[in-house]
């Protein structure tokens, strides 16, 4: 070969390196997985906090998988963690946080939280972080939360003479109201007084928990070594919500089972107040967005509480990518995009700093209320287990099985021997 | 055998040559069927006698779990409805299966789209179905309630009822299976010559002597073979339970295989699953011998 040949091959060889060499830099990126069960009413709020994350870091990239069921969620993770390559966070419902800490399968955070000089205590609210703290020590960080209300009609309560800024404040209250916004023609429901989930429905377990709670009522005692749900104030809890159903017939089972999102018996105005969890303004706000109603403190019967719900976001074991993983913890719990992620899905935040935007002060002050008072199902592994007895329960109760103190009773020893698993 | 003795001893390498191929070529099939298949079923013989929650290594506790299964009324009442379930879903669909066979085996124009309409529902998903089922069953809504309304009979709460949860998810996966049962006792009636059922109308049997003395005897192998088919399916029934009641008001519901899923994986007690799935297996094996038992014989008519 002579020189000049030489010579541009090996300039355009050095050309060539250089671009693969800057090419390389440009896509020098980490990729971390999320996989989450924000979907749904919860989709936009994930994907802007995913968006102006990489935009704020343009060297990591998220490959988010979505499940809308938790338990979905749940059977996977699973797998994925025996399998050796979970994914490096995860949010899903907070009480799987004590099952996959119990058994060894989350990285604590606590040591994050300190390098970072961030006091754990001083961020979040209290009754999220103990959701996340499994035998001392912090396996998840909260996302967001929620809380259930007793969402009312104002133009239906103004019909039937009632004041619309007046919501029921405790039981006799509420059953009175009921009564007298139900309407029955026939025998047949044509329009509920309150309406109350059963079923399969999530927020039916939260049901019995708010009238347990608000009847000073407790689900276990200190050391979670033994069930109190079967105390007198319990079954007073069930027997009320039974009777709302079968005596007083101001709600009934099968009442907008399985409707499509937009016919909700609220919404529709077929219901004139309801048990609902924050998800419901999500939906009322895009389906029904001329409804007149407001958002009152579920009447509780000896004190105003409420089971607290929240999505932590937590870390399995065994990933690679940990310290980059921390970082979309820490850019999730600061105050813009806390605040944006709650605006946009019509949820809570979980930071007191994000929590003092007028924003929540103006729309959602009930469920800021909620969350200040709220309670948390104790953390323990069992806790699919024993809800699952709780709602049999609730059934056995409701269609006249058994008696509310029979079959909480049942439920409640149970439910001993399944804690004294853990 | 049309060789001598001595030519087949002469052809024996040939054979085992033949052989020997014969099993490389299922090899790959036959070791991921092991992997697949043989494997997870020793494995969940060792885990019944285990205890397992998928996150740790399995701990063996010997026959307590299987004593303690045993002493869970929710285990019993899981049996009971997946043979409340059976009861319903095997002769109704056996029945309903022939009866449509029978229809559709003559030979009139058109009777193939029939035959297709039928089989459709077979080859739908079963998410899909239960779905849409869901919707039917509707209290409010749903076009069931609709139709006993207009007929001034009184609307029922269907998969919101203790009593008729079951019987209405049993309804939906009869409607679903019943095509290709359908199909098996059409091939089944196709096989019977023509020229038996001439002879027999010459001694002077009539239509009910045809189909009892007949037909049926005649069937027996393929209502055998859609019995155990059907037998396996409906103690394995899970998917349409689990979308449409989750094992459904105070348990009414619930079959053993949704136990196994619920237990195995929304209580993480692995072992607690492999000890019923277990049980399951041995009472399948011997309903399906009792089954064979009974027809014995068959093929020889």
């Amino acid at each position: 070969m002579n020189s000049k040949v030489k010579k541009w091959s090996g300039l355009s060889l050095l050309t060539t390196m250089m671009i693969v060499v800057i090419a390389q830099m440009g896509f020098a990126q980490t990729t971390i997985v999320f996989q989450t069960s924000l979907m749904g009413s919860k989709e936009e709020a994930r994907n802007e906090l995913i968006k102006d994350f990489e935009k704020a870091h343009p060297n990591i990239k998220i490959e988010h998988r979505g499940y809308h069921d938790i338990y979905k969620n749940h059977e996977k993770l699973l797998t994925s963690m025996v399998g050796g390559n979970p994914p490096d966070l995860v949010s899903n419902h907070d009480h799987f946080v004590p099952t996959y800490a119990y058994y060894n399968g989350l990285e604590p955070l606590d040591m994050y939280f300190e390098l970072a000089g961030l006091d754990s205590k001083e961020i979040f609210y209290q009754v999220l972080l103990d959701a996340c703290t499994y035998n001392g020590k912090l396996y998840g960080a909260p996302l967001f939360s929620t809380a259930d209300a007793l969402l009312y009609n104002r133009d239906i309560f103004k019909e039937e003479g009632l004041d619309p800024a007046k919501p029921p404040k405790n039981w006799d209250d509420l059953l009175d109201y009921a009564q007298r916004l139900t309407i029955r023609k026939d025998g047949k429901l044509i329009r509920a007084g309150v309406e109350l989930p059963y079923g399969k429905e999530e927020t039916r377990n939260r049901v019995f928990l708010t009238l347990l709670w608000s009847n000073g009522g407790k689900l276990f005692n200190e050391d979670l070594s033994r069930a109190t749900f079967n105390t007198e104030e319990g079954i007073e809890a069930l027997q009320f919500y039974v009777d709302l159903f079968n005596k007083y017939k101001v709600c009934e089972i099968g009442w907008g089972a399985e409707v499509k999102h937009g016919q909700e018996p609220f919404l529709i105005g077929k219901s004139a107040m309801e048990y609902a969890g924050a998800f419901e303004l999500v939906f009322i706000n895009n389906y029904a967005p001329e409804l007149n109603f407001k958002p009152a403190v579920f009447p509780g019967r000896k004190k105003q509480t409420g089971p607290v719900v929240s999505f932590p976001i937590f870390m399995p074991k065994g990933t690679k990518h940990k310290a980059v993983a921390w970082k979309f913890i820490k850019f999730a719990i600061s105050k813009e995009a806390n605040t944006k992620f709650a605006k946009l899905c019509a949820r809570l935040p979980s930071t007191k700093e994000a929590g003092t935007d007028s924003y929540f002060k103006e729309n959602l002050p009930v469920f800021i209320k909620a969350l200040e008072m709220g309670t948390l199902p104790p953390p323990t592994p069992g806790w699919k287990e024993i809800t699952d007895l709780i709602q049999n329960a609730m059934d056995e109760a409701l269609y006249g099985i058994q008696t509310s103190e029979q079959a909480l009773d049942e439920a409640a020893r149970k439910a001993n021997e399944v804690l004294a698993q853990y | 055998m049309l060789l001598s003795r001595k030519k087949q001893r002469k052809m024996l390498p040939f054979r085992e040559q033949q052989r020997k191929i014969a099993y490389f070529f299922i090899l790959p099939a036959l070791i991921s069927l092991c992997i697949f298949f043989y494997l997870p079923v020793v494995a969940t013989f060792y885990l019944s006698f285990t205890r397992y929650n998928i996150l740790q290594p399995p701990k063996w506790i010997g026959i307590k779990g299987y004593t303690r299964l045993l002493g869970n009324p929710v285990f019993w009442k899981s049996l009971q409805n997946t043979a409340i379930y059976s009861l319903g879903y095997i002769p109704g669909k056996m029945a309903l299966a022939l009866l449509l066979a029978l229809i559709l085996n003559q030979k009139i124009k058109g009777v193939v789209v029939f035959r297709t309409l039928f089989y459709t529902p077979e080859i739908t998903s079963i998410v899909a179905a239960s779905l849409v089922w869901m919707w039917l069953y509707n209290v409010d809504s749903g076009i069931i309630n609709f139709a006993l309304i207009k007929l001034r009979l009184p609307p029922q709460k269907w998969l919101y009822s203790i009593k008729l949860a079951l019987p209405s998810i049993t309804a939906m996966c009869i409607w679903k299976d019943l095509g290709g049962s359908m199909i098996i006792f059409l091939a089944g009636l196709q096989r019977i010559p023509d020229q038996i059922y001439e002879a027999a109308r010459i001694d002077g049997a009539n239509k009910w002597n045809l189909f009892w003395g007949m037909t049926l005897p005649l069937l027996k192998p393929t209502s055998l073979f859609v019995l155990v088919w059907s037998l396996i399916l409906s103690s394995q029934v899970f998917t349409a339970i689990y979308i449409m009641t989750s094992g459904g008001p105070a348990n009414s519901t619930t079959t053993i295989v949704h136990q196994i899923y619920v237990n195995a994986f929304q209580y993480l007690k692995m072992g607690v699953g492999a000890s019923m799935a277990v049980i399951l297996f041995f009472l399948i094996f011997t309903l399906s011998l009792l089954n064979l038992k009974f027809f014995k014989g068959a093929e020889y008519y």
